[in-house]
């Protein structure tokens, strides 16, 4: 993942915070990159219901256990 | 053969296994694993025959590079640094889950206090808190109640602190009483977060707790606040283990009765209307939740095929090994790690430390309240990490705590 404003690559530990805090500013440029994730993840989820097929096929072994659980 | 279990080696192959998934650089992995501070100290106590007893002391500080130090104290004859050092280290990592300012630490004393007097106690607390008065303190590390320690024992750590200060410091420890600066809503904190992310969990994975059957292993503070409020939202108790033994009702368990009587004779077994089982078959008791919210290693690779809860919701700190964990997530069980679910304590501390510092306190609905948002906010955070990492809950949370923590680090730098 790339910071939209600086170009600079973020590591793993930066992308999965940009991901999941709710609020994430770049940690090279400060700029707040909250509102570009939540377009990516709009974006992901589009492109996941036209390829539903193949998604469901990489189901993870994590929610294939959740579903099981009930 | 049960399994034999350091602690502290368990919480180093957690840490690595998320590390290596974060590609963390060695020097970062290795600053972030080893405690910043470990405080050993020898505290000597007159006994109530006039003797004297010199017993070990420890006050480990883990990481403070987001925000001051915060951790229980406990005493019990099994304390060793390696344990404290990794409750310490866990209490980094559970602040950070539930993103509240703090780094993590913990305290302890290797004593069995059910040998002494309460005056003897007091003075064992009181020489203990001078002797690591040096590394605590409301901006430094806050210390709390953990097992056998109370709300009395952190006002004798306040008063005593407040003497050596000379004036009352109210914010350097919490889980103190209401008349000296506690919370309301401090009390049942860990067990009321630990029912808030068990109502998630039953919400995502598709189950009703209405009449959801629930085991409970340990009845402490942790174990009977949780089960009084699973009941409020439906669900029956339906199997009890403390340290005694274990009973079971397949009706359910009147939760009230079950802590009357707890109350009144200082354990489970013998409850009316119960049966007693075997304590080494409890934990696989047929369930849809099981909070294990005794002591760690509780769940090893030894029974955890037999377990068959759809939900075991961590109330207690490590009640299940690495080995196990593996044979839980394979099995399908919906683990909620013990950094998220016993959270719940740690966030009321830590309203309980802002109301101090600001001298102004809120009502006992405010606190759940917020207890409430936390709680849940840091489970759809973890749940949806999970999700989106195809891992476990464990493993989502621990990569999100220690992902916050790195950067931190990251970000402040390293002095010089």
């Amino acid at each position: 993942m790339k910071c939209p404003y600086c170009g600079k690559e973020l590591s793993k530990v930066e992308a999965l915070l940009a991901s999941f805090e709710k609020t994430y500013f770049c940690p090279y440029c400060w700029h707040d990159i909250t509102d570009y994730r939540k377009q990516e993840q709009m974006s992901l989820a589009k492109s996941k219901i036209s390829k539903k097929g193949q998604t469901d096929e990489r189901e993870s072994k994590s929610l294939r256990n959740m579903r099981k659980a009930v | 053969m049960k399994e034999k279990v350091n602690p502290y080696e368990i919480c180093v192959k957690q840490f690595n296994k998320v590390a290596d998934k974060l590609e963390l650089e060695p020097g970062i992995r290795e600053f972030l694993i080893k405690p910043k501070r470990q405080l050993i100290v020898s505290v000597p106590v007159e006994m109530d025959d006039g003797s004297y007893k010199v017993f070990d002391g420890y006050r480990v500080q883990h990481n403070i590079a987001r925000g001051p130090a915060k951790g229980g104290i406990r005493y019990h004859q099994n304390v060793t640094l390696d344990e404290v050092k990794a409750l310490a280290t866990w209490m980094t990592w559970k602040c950070a889950v539930v993103n509240v300012p703090y780094g993590g630490a913990k305290g302890g004393i290797t004593c069995d206090p059910t040998k002494m007097s309460v005056r003897e106690i007091e003075r064992l607390t009181r020489r203990y808190t001078a002797e690591i008065s040096i590394i605590i303190g409301p901006e430094k590390d806050i210390p709390a109640p953990d097992i056998n320690t109370n709300a009395q024992t952190m006002s004798w750590i306040m008063d005593t602190y407040s003497v050596l200060k000379g004036y009352s410091v109210p914010g350097v420890v919490t889980g103190k009483p209401l008349f000296i600066g506690g919370s309301l809503g401090r009390d049942a904190a860990t067990g009321r977060g630990v029912m808030y992310v068990i109502e998630e969990a039953a919400k995502h994975l598709g189950i009703q707790l209405q009449d959801a059957e629930v085991v409970v292993q340990g009845f402490g503070n942790v174990g009977s606040n949780a089960a009084i409020l699973l009941e409020e939202k439906g669900c029956k108790t339906i199997g009890i283990c403390d340290v005694y033994g274990a009973v079971y009702n397949k009706e359910g368990i009147d939760i009230k009765k079950a802590v009357d009587f707890v109350r009144s004779t200082g354990k489970i077994v013998g409850l009316p209307e119960t049966e007693p089982i075997n304590p080494t078959e409890f934990l696989t008791l047929e369930c849809d939740i099981l909070v294990p919210a005794a002591l760690e290693g509780q769940i090893t690779k030894d029974n955890a095929d037999r377990i068959k809860a759809k939900i075991v919701a961590e109330g207690a700190n490590g009640p299940t090994t690495p080995e196990a964990d593996e044979i839980l997530f394979d099995k399908g069980i919906f683990v909620i790690p013990d950094i998220l679910a016993n959270a719940g304590g740690v966030t009321v501390s830590y309203f309980e430390w802002v109301q101090d510092l600001m001298a102004h306190y809120w009502t006992e609905e405010e606190v759940n309240n917020k207890l409430e948002k936390i709680m849940k906010d840091a489970f759809k955070q973890v749940y949806d990490s999970a999700t989106a990492q195809k891992s476990s809950m464990r493993d989502a949370a621990y990569m999100l705590a220690v992902a916050r923590v790195a950067e931190a680090t990251r970000i402040r730098g390293i002095y010089p």
